[in-house]
């Protein structure tokens, strides 16, 4: 073999190894890749190189506004009483493609997140818990931090099940109604506890001890994270 | 080891006869000649027209002689070789009419073609007559092609092996994507975008980030509704950030 052709067939087997890891979904949430639908976004993957950080983009812009225009048709169709419309406004939201495809940014999980959130809560005054579940499920596998948005994920979820309780129980089914309610007790103290992580994180992050609120945390810096 | 020289001197063989007076007498007129010969090109090198010039002061500029020590018939001929290959580097005969007798000595032809190659190499070095845009580019064309032909075998062999490795980086990437896409829901997810959002590391632009530090963390999200007024604060928040981002791309400060 000549030192050519070797050289050749190293190049071939890096730059193999280099497109195969490019292509890998990552589960780093603040990394950018392509475009992909928020159903598969964050999936998991074994890759365990850093991806580049992301920056506010017109691509993320546009998924803002489209959400922003999505939100407020729902709200139209709320008001009118046609939750089914703004179920199915709510559904393009989440189904439609958002940018850095499995690696949304940090934004795009958060109003995806609580979009799941509005969803699960409109499916289940319809009665359509399982769905409503699913998505609350969604919503959590995009707001793994405790925030607020997963914070009222969980609360979403004690309110879905506590929804389901009162329909089993009206249906005569007692013991599945104390199950959902027992699942809805134990999502509402989830919820709870992601409430007073957040409030004790911010505490520490303006130099107060934790504990030592006076009923209310400090407020936090403006939008902080400009200009790295 | 021996420290002999491995170079020695050679000697001049014992037997070998010295040119006779009759030999030398002969060649005394042809190094005259020569010697001639090699002043006029000097001449020629100087950077101005040969017909405009002094030269007794020419001569003495280059040769590095007392003009006045020169004889009269040196510097007349000089000036007839110069204007002999003025004309041969301008195209024409070189012995100028009527004037072929003037010079005692005709140098050979081959001489005299040498002569004025050296003239004429001279000259271009001092900048004289500069070369048309046409000539110049055909004179590179020319240089580029016989650059082409002379190119190693090494040459191309790297070329060979950079689109070997091209290829494979692409055959890489086709087979990458199809986990990638495999993923994909929606029909426009199939036209979705090349990555962005990526950008180099030297421009600092505005991240993007989690948007709760745009909510007061001591109060949680209502249970029922606020989502439409969340993601406009959202999205006004990040429209700013955008706009700081493109005038930074932009170098505007």
């Amino acid at each position: 073999m000549t030192p050519a052709l070797r050289l050749a067939l190293a190049l071939t087997l890096c730059t193999s190894v280099l497109g195969a890891t490019a292509g890998c979904s990552g589960g780093e949430p603040t990394a950018a890749g392509s475009g992909t639908s928020a159903a598969s976004a964050c999936s998991p993957c074994a890759c365990s190189s850093a991806a580049p950080a992301a920056v506010v983009d017109p691509s993320l812009m546009a998924f803002l506004s489209k959400a922003r225009a999505i939100h407020h048709e729902a709200d139209l169709a709320e008001g009118a009483g046609d939750v089914p419309r703004a179920i199915a406004a709510l559904a393009r939201l989440t189904a439609g493609p958002v940018p850095g495809g499995d690696r949304p940014s940090p934004e795009v999980r958060e109003v995806l997140a609580d979009s799941y959130a509005r969803l699960a809560e409109l499916r289940s005054g319809l009665g359509n818990f399982e769905p409503a579940l699913a998505d609350v499920q969604r919503g959590l596998g995009l707001a793994v931090e405790p925030t607020h948005f997963r914070g009222r994920l969980m609360e979403i979820q004690g309110l879905v099940e506590e929804r389901h309780a009162k329909a089993l129980a009206d249906g005569g089914d007692r013991k599945a109604a104390d199950d959902a309610k027992d699942r809805a007790l134990a999502a509402y103290e989830q919820a709870v506890e992601i409430q007073d992580e957040v409030i004790a994180r911010t505490l520490i992050d303006a130099g107060a001890p934790p504990g030592a609120g006076d009923g209310g945390a400090a407020r936090p810096p403006a939008d902080g994270g400009r200009k790295p | 080891m021996s420290r002999e020289p491995k170079l020695r001197l050679v000697e001049p063989a014992s037997g070998e006869a010295s040119p006779s007076e009759d030999a030398e007498g002969s060649s005394r007129p042809v190094a005259a000649d020569v010697r001639a010969s090699e002043q006029m090109v000097r001449a020629v090198v100087a950077p101005a027209e040969l017909a405009q010039l002094d030269h007794e002061l020419l001569l003495a500029l280059t040769v590095g002689e007392e003009v006045s020590t020169l004889p009269e018939a040196d510097r007349r001929r000089a000036a007839e070789l110069a204007t002999m290959l003025e004309r041969q580097l301008a195209g024409g005969t070189g012995a100028p009419a009527g004037s072929g007798a003037a010079l005692r000595v005709e140098p050979p032809d081959a001489e005299l073609q040498a002569l004025t190659e050296l003239a004429g190499s001279l000259r271009a070095a001092c900048g004289r007559g500069a070369l048309d845009e046409l000539g110049n580019e055909r004179m590179v064309q020319q240089a580029m092609r016989r650059a082409e032909r002379a190119r190693p075998a090494g040459s191309r062999r790297w070329a060979l092996v950079a689109s070997v490795a091209a290829l494979a980086a692409g055959v890489a990437l086709f087979f990458a994507s199809f986990g990638w896409r495999d993923g994909l829901h929606g029909p426009a997810a199939s036209r979705v975008p090349p990555p962005s959002g990526v950008v180099a590391a030297s421009l600092q632009l505005v991240p993007a980030r989690s948007t709760e530090t745009l909510f007061d963390p001591a109060e949680k999200f209502p249970l029922r509704g606020g989502e439409s007024a969340r993601v406009d604060k959202i999205a006004s928040a990040r429209a700013a950030d955008l706009r700081a981002n493109r005038f930074a791309a932009w170098g505007v400060p």
